[in-house]
């Protein structure tokens, strides 16, 4: 009976590994069916990749052609900006030889400007339109360059400014505003602390246009920049010269505060 | 004097500025900068005078939190747009939707490509803040300038207006105005008070409560300080308020009437306004020897002085022609000229801090016009119209804006605009507000400071 028990024992444990082997085989079978079913779905998406590789390849190359194209467009703007800055620079140095030539033309038409009575035919009016057009023209550089050299002065650049009012004194010289460029020079020279150079210019405008509006100024001026340099007894003398020769001034009430501020 | 012409054509004046500003551009620009994007530069400055820049979303470390990010780039914005100089953009959202941005500047906000960015970090511990701007460039992400801020969440603001400061500077080599302040006048009750406000009209507060008239306050250079009007003795004295401790002190009590003070650009004169003397003269007082100058010698009305930037010269209002007209003197009271402008009744002048214009009012059938005078041209230019009256010009820190009072929508409030008139933006909403003055771009180190 044990026997048979274990016989029986034996053959169900058989039966299973049969079972369990015959699971496996059919397992097998759709593995394999599955694993060929991913290779075909691997070498689709290989040709796939292979296919965007090539495409990839094409736009790399057409992107650096591109790219090339670009670099050299950028380089012609470059070139040609380095081009313009060249003309501009020429232009530049051109305005400046202009204007540096500028007095002696003034010479050469100031005869010109001032028509002799007998000119009355019609060629020679043209000719005066011309001429006036030019003078125009000429009296409104004058105040440019008047005014650049102003706007130089309120902005601080001090020195730039006093060289416009020095240009400007080069080539306008008997201009209206002559006077008071001179002046501009003082108070550029003042506004930098630069009291010799100061008195010197402030000191211009007296003797050299002693008709003009600026001399009260100017007389005070050089007094101040004469205390700020300590030739105080100087500035004492200046100071009591403006107020007898311009007594109703505003610059000599100025001068009297600043007498009596002064150490006896 | 003889040295004036007749006024030209306006719009020659705002060619030559659009030019100034795109020279600024070009010259003030890192060589760095310049070196990578020379092509695009040229391109760019023709079409537009802001810089167009991106504003990419705060970066959050420590306890930062989404909001305070947000607040950081959202003042950022409002501070760089205020600059007139380059204009911010928020692509967060236009990432998602790029035509967005794209319609944005085509349309309302003329400018070029991007090419700039700044990245913002902020941190939070134990109550400190620190905040970190970054200036990019765009293309290359390549970091051109970087700069740490520390503080405490109370000064946030302030902080981040430094930030736009020291952007719009790095840019453009401009000031930027984001940290500057307006001083005004304002009635409560009875009485009228000085009241102090951020560029923008924000963070609005009352600086003095003296229950008593106080009139035509003005910075000093370091923006602690004001110089103003009080009628606080009975008699128009002048005071200075440290806002700091928010102390007060005499500057002169005298007999006769003492008004319209102008700090000098170095701070240490104050230009104004008396009739000690018995006449209205314009008198200078050094601040710490109490020594007084007289200016003008003059039986006529001398009145509303302002210090050219360089300090060395003053314009001012006098009648001695028989209306007010504006005059120049220097510093010393000499050299006097009347300004060549053909209108006849003109007052309050303020001179830009770029040097070359003179703001004024003038007199119209609506009351008074706001106009300019640019001293390079000698063209006369006017800004305000048909809108109320309009009164007190100031320039902003920059030279680009003005500010000023109207009662363009009924009672007197402070607005703000462009130098050429355009984009005035209304900064108060109280009632009788006036006398606007516009501080320079310092704030006192104690401000940045945390109160314990």
């Amino acid at each position: 009976m044990q026997n048979l028990l274990k016989s029986l024992a034996v053959l169900s444990a058989l039966l299973m590994v049969s079972c369990a082997t015959r699971k496996e085989v059919v397992n097998l079978k759709n593995d394999s069916f599955y694993i060929r079913s991913q290779i075909d779905s691997l070498r689709a998406e290989q040709r796939r990749l292979r296919a965007t590789i090539v495409r990839l390849t094409n736009l790399t190359e057409q992107s650096t052609e591109a790219n090339n194209r670009l670099r050299a467009d950028i380089q012609v703007q470059l070139n040609q900006l380095g081009e313009q800055s060249q003309i501009l620079n020429d232009r530049l140095e051109e305005t400046g030889r202009r204007i540096s030539n500028l007095p002696s033309k003034i010479r050469l038409t100031t005869p010109v400007m001032a028509p002799s009575p007998d000119t009355t035919n019609s060629a020679t009016r043209v000719d005066t339109a011309q001429v006036n057009a030019a003078a125009r023209r000429q009296l409104e550089e004058t105040q440019r360059l008047y005014d650049s050299a102003y706007r130089d002065f309120v902005k601080g650049q001090y020195a730039l400014a006093q060289q416009g009012f020095v240009q400007y004194l080069q080539m306008f010289p008997e201009s209206d505003l002559a006077d008071n460029a001179q002046y501009w020079i003082g108070e550029c020279n003042y506004s930098q602390k630069k009291y010799a150079e100061a008195i010197q210019a402030f000191q211009t405008v007296i003797t050299k246009y002693p008709e003009g509006e600026k001399v009260p100024a100017a007389m005070l001026k050089m007094s101040y920049a004469q205390i700020a340099s300590g030739k105080t007894a100087a500035a004492k003398e200046n100071l009591a010269a403006l107020i007898k020769r311009f007594p109703q001034a505003n610059e000599a009430n100025l001068a009297r505060t600043r007498l009596q501020e002064l150490p006896h | 004097m003889k040295n004036y012409r007749s006024s030209e054509s306006d719009s020659r004046c705002v060619d030559s500025i659009l030019w100034a500003f795109v020279f600024l551009f070009v010259s003030a620009l890192p060589n760095q900068i310049l070196a990578q994007t020379e092509v695009r530069l040229r391109a760019e400055t023709r079409s537009s005078a802001r810089l167009p820049i991106e504003l990419k979303p705060s970066q959050l470390r420590d306890q930062a939190t989404k909001e305070l990010g947000q607040r950081i780039v959202d003042i950022l914005d409002n501070d760089l747009w205020t600059s007139s100089v380059v204009a911010a953009y928020q692509t967060e959202e236009s990432r998602a939707n790029p035509d967005a941005l794209r319609l944005e500047l085509a349309l309302s906000r003329p400018t070029g490509p991007i090419r700039f960015a700044v990245q913002t970090k902020v941190s939070l511990v134990q109550k400190k803040l620190t905040l970190e701007g970054q200036l990019l460039d765009s293309a290359t992400n390549k970091t051109l300038d970087q700069k740490i801020y520390r503080g405490c969440p109370e000064n946030l603001r302030l902080l981040v207006h430094a930030l736009a400061d020291d952007i719009v500077h790095s840019l453009t080599g401009e000031k930027g105005i984001a940290k500057s302040r307006i001083a005004f006048t304002a009635a409560t009750g009875d009485s009228k008070e000085i009241f102090v406000m951020e560029f923008d009209g924000s963070n609005l507060r009352q600086a003095t409560s003296l229950k008593s008239l106080n009139l035509t306050p003005a910075w000093s250079n370091d923006g602690r300080e004001i110089v103003f009007t009080s009628y606080q003795r009975g008699n128009p004295d002048l005071f200075v308020l440290d806002l700091i401790p928010g102390r007060m002190s005499y500057l002169i009590k005298d007999n006769g009437l003492h008004s319209a003070p102008a700090w000098s650009p170095d701070g240490k004169k104050i230009a104004f306004v008396s009739t000690k003397d018995g006449n209205a003269e314009i008198y200078v007082m050094e601040i710490y020897t109490k020594a007084l100058q007289r200016l003008t010698q003059h039986p006529a009305i001398d009145a509303s002085p302002s210090w050219s930037p360089t300090g060395r010269e003053l314009v001012f209002t006098s009648d001695r022609l028989g209306n007010p007209q504006l005059f120049v003197m220097d510093a010393e009271g000499t050299n006097l000229r009347r300004l060549p402008i053909d209108l006849s009744y003109n007052d309050s002048p303020a001179w830009s801090p770029r040097g070359d214009k003179i703001a004024f009012v003038s007199r119209t059938p609506n009351g008074f016009d706001i106009f300019v005078y640019d001293l390079g041209t000698q063209a006369v230019a006017q800004l305000t119209s048909k809108a109320g009256s309009n009164e007190d010009p100031c320039w902003s820190p920059d030279g680009y804006r003005l500010a000023f009072s109207s009662t363009r929508d009924g009672r007197s409030e402070i607005y703000s605009m462009l130098w050429d008139g355009t984009d005035v933006r209304r900064l108060t909403y109280k009632g009788a507000c006036t006398s606007p003055a516009w501080s320079l771009n310092s704030r006192p180190a104690e401000e940045f400071l945390c109160k314990e």
